[in-house]
């Protein structure tokens, strides 16, 4: 098929120069030790490539446990793959010399999800700003590097002097998600892998935090890995989205293909899902797909227990990754008949539109 | 009967009238900081019908957590409640002592905490985890045999539409979603009046968070529980609330019904929030209310929302929505007297001076 012919590396084949970071066939698994049955597969076989060039929003979305979370851990080196390598500017993650890693931690930074969990609770939040400061000589005095602290609070909508000089239990949920973003902002990295940066602030605030890592990857350049539930905030700011389902890529490429036009039956689910806000408008009563308990699957598609279109291949054997149409790729066996080809990494398929 | 008293009332006029269940007056609560008072909930009331679900939004660190914990007296210091009262179905919680109030939790006001998944203990399964609950808030003497209450588990999860094998698992070995129904069990276990829930799907993908809001209706109305929902998702508001409050900066500005709030906002938080809904057709820009939230420490003069709000500011884009009104407003009043919650219409409760003469 012509499209197989694409710029397009085999599989395991040399890595892509053009890509500032890239995960290659990424497995994660946890648990072990000598019950099967306490194993989890976190992350599924994963490719994907952060570009150099107009590296763009990528919305990475799915369900709390759909390893997302575990997705942006591996992305900064936090924990290391079970399976498969991990590049930053070409050079495996595992083995960086101590410059490299240096430079690998101010290049890629995270906005993490959790607010009640990264702080370390007996330092005061001037602490979570000042190191990286420090630590990366962003200021070449005490006042600038307070001027800069100062600069990035507001930016997120906090207050200085309400901010510094407290314990992280000082502030509101919404309040240390957003020093987390400020942390960021200070570094102006080259990727910036945000973890539900936004989930519990207000709409208004919520806008204003969006708009602002928009503005870092527009104006500097600085791919945004975006973590998130909300479909409707990663169709209003990326340009790309995967859809992850219990560890697996099960729908990708352009967000407002993948949102308007879902091909997979859990984005499907997920977008009609979504609470409208219209009080004139409420959702459903139908309850199916519910998880009860009992239906966990550890072979064929993992979204088989739950999926209204269930055929008896879809219980056997994990379906590929299928190109649908020019900018979206499905990971279903509905679209075997049609697929323009199987996706081996899937920045592939949004170097297609790029 | 012929005398005047005796008209017959409605359904509705009942309603009305008697069915009051939650009734929060002037709460305000602080919390004791070495830079002053932070004063998270400041002269907060409003009233709950039974059977009534309540959403309760408003920017973060507007109180929304401190008013819920204080509700159930689950804040924890520096929090102190400076004032006020709350009754539940005739009872003044604040005066209460503290077995008393424990006895009252769960029974009678059971809370879905913030990260609920999170809230469950690792090293316990399921079953342990419920009937715990069930033995903490029961008195003594009073607790039911086994049999009875492991029937009262399997009950419970069904009730959540989780498979009775569940009882045997940890948390570990379920999924978010499902630990969220856990929790939920959990929280409904002693049948009680009033459910307060902060935030209790804001880690779950919408699939889930779907079904568990539509469980926690069903358990609600079969319960004829009211619920407190505290969120920002006005999306979930939507789909979930009869009425919804919204705060600012300590302050109840607006209670409405949750249609009167989408079609016909009337504060001018309330508006912007409603403008700045994101939606999936059109990719729009992304506009927050300009400037910072204020200190709840010295907050601004007159009213809190002034140096943000679009109407005081004269802001281009909502002047063609607010010229009359605006004409009329005395803005002076804006920087010198903090407006007070008042009723414009039955159970339309507005805190703006742009109304000063319709209430
Ligand atoms: N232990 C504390 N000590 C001092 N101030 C506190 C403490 N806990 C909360 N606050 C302050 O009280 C205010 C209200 O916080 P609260 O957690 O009630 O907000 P919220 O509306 O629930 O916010 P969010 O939407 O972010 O969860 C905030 O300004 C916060 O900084
Ligand atoms: S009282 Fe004045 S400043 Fe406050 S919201 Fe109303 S118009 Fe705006
Ligand atoms: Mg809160």
């Amino acid at each position: 098929m012509a499209t197989q012919t694409l710029d397009r590396p085999a599989p395991g084949s040399a890595t892509d120069e053009d890509n500032v970071l890239e995960l290659k066939n990424v497995t994660k698994v946890f648990g072990g030790g000598i019950m099967r049955r306490n194993l989890t597969i976190a992350v599924d076989n994963v490719s994907m490539g952060v570009p150099k060039a107009n590296p763009g929003i990528t919305a990475v979305a799915g369900e709390s446990g759909s390893g997302k979370t575990t997705l942006a851990r591996l992305m900064l080196g936090i924990i290391p793959p079970t399976e498969g390598s991990i590049l930053f500017n070409d050079r495996d993650v595992a083995t960086l010399s101590r410059r490299e890693r240096t430079e690998f931690r101010r290049e890629v930074q995270p906005i993490m999800q959790d607010p009640f969990e990264v702080y370390n609770p007996f330092y005061k939040v001037d602490h979570v700003l000042m190191a990286p400061v420090n630590n990366f000589g962003l200021a070449r005095n005490k006042s600038e590097a307070r001027d800069l602290v100062v600069e990035s609070l507001e930016t997120v909508g906090l207050r200085h002097q309400e901010t510094l000089g407290r314990f992280p239990h000082q502030l509101s949920g919404g309040q240390r998600q957003r020093i987390m973003v400020a942390r960021a902002l200070l570094l102006k990295p080259r990727i910036i892998v945000a973890d539900e940066p936004v989930s519990m602030v207000d709409a208004s605030l919520r806008a204003t935090i969006l708009g602002s890592i928009d503005l870092l990857n527009k104006e500097l350049g600085i791919a945004v890995i975006y973590i998130t539930h909300d479909l409707t905030t990663a169709f209003q700011i990326s340009d790309n989205i995967l859809v992850m389902y219990r560890g697996s890529v099960v729908e990708t490429g352009r967000v407002e293909d993948v949102i308007q036009n879902p091909q997979h039956p859990y984005t499907q689910l997920l977008v009609e899902s979504i609470p409208r806000p219209d009080p004139k408008e409420r959702w459903g009563r139908d309850m199916a797909s519910q998880e009860t308990g009992s239906d966990v699957s550890d072979v064929g598609c993992r979204f088989a227990p739950r999926c209204p279109f269930v055929m008896s291949e879809c219980t056997v054997e994990m379906p590929p990754l299928y190109r649908t149409g020019d900018t979206q790729a499905a990971q279903c066996y509905l679209h075997r008949e049609g697929s323009l080809g199987d996706v081996m990494s899937v920045s592939d398929v949004f170097k297609s539109y790029a | 009967m012929t005398t005047a008293e005796a008209v017959p009332e409605t359904a509705l006029d009942r309603r009305r009238t008697d069915d009051v269940l939650l009734e929060v007056e002037n709460l305000r609560v602080y919390y004791d900081t070495d830079a002053g008072q932070v004063k998270a909930v400041d002269d907060v009331s409003f009233t709950l019908r039974r059977g009534e679900r309540m959403g309760l939004v408003g920017e973060s660190g507007s109180g929304k957590t401190t008013m819920a914990m204080a509700l159930m007296r689950l804040h924890k210091p520096p929090a102190v409640i400076a004032g006020g009262t709350v009754t539940l179905d005739g009872v003044k919680l604040l005066d209460l002592n503290d077995e008393e109030m424990r006895q009252t939790r769960l029974r009678d006001i059971a809370l879905v905490p913030q990260g609920a998944m999170n809230s469950l203990n690792p090293v316990y399964r399921v079953r342990d985890q419920i009937v715990d609950g069930i033995k903490h808030h029961t008195p003594k003497g009073e607790m039911p045999g086994k049999e009875v209450v492991n029937e009262r588990v399997y009950e419970l999860l069904n009730s959540v539409g989780l498979d009775g094998n569940v009882a045997d698992m940890y948390p570990h070995e379920l999924s978010g979603g499902m630990k969220q129904r856990v929790a939920l069990a959990v929280a409904t276990s002693l049948r009680p009046k009033m459910i307060l829930a902060d935030e209790p799907t804001s880690a779950l993908d919408v699939v889930v968070q779907r079904q568990i809001m539509l469980t926690l209706e069903q358990l609600q109305q079969e319960m004829q529980a009211s619920v407190l929902l505290v969120g920002h998702d006005m999306g979930l508001m939507a789909q979930f609330a009869d009425v919804l409050g919204v705060m600012y900066a300590g302050h109840l500005v607006e209670f409405a019904p949750i249609a009167e709030i989408f079609e016909d906002p009337k504060h001018p938080y309330t508006k912007k929030l409603i403008s700045s809904l994101p939606d999936i057709q059109v990719k729009g820009t992304f506009t927050g209310i300009e400037g910072l939230p204020p200190t709840l420490v010295v907050p601004p003069p007159g009213c809190r929302f002034h140096p943000r709000c679009p109407i005081y500011n004269d802001d281009e884009d909502f002047r063609g929505e607010f010229v009359d009104l605006r004409g009329s407003l005395d803005t002076g009043l804006c920087t010198t007297v903090d407006p007070p919650l008042k009723e414009m219409e039955p159970r339309r409760w507005v805190a703006c001076h742009l109304y000063e003469g319709d209430a």
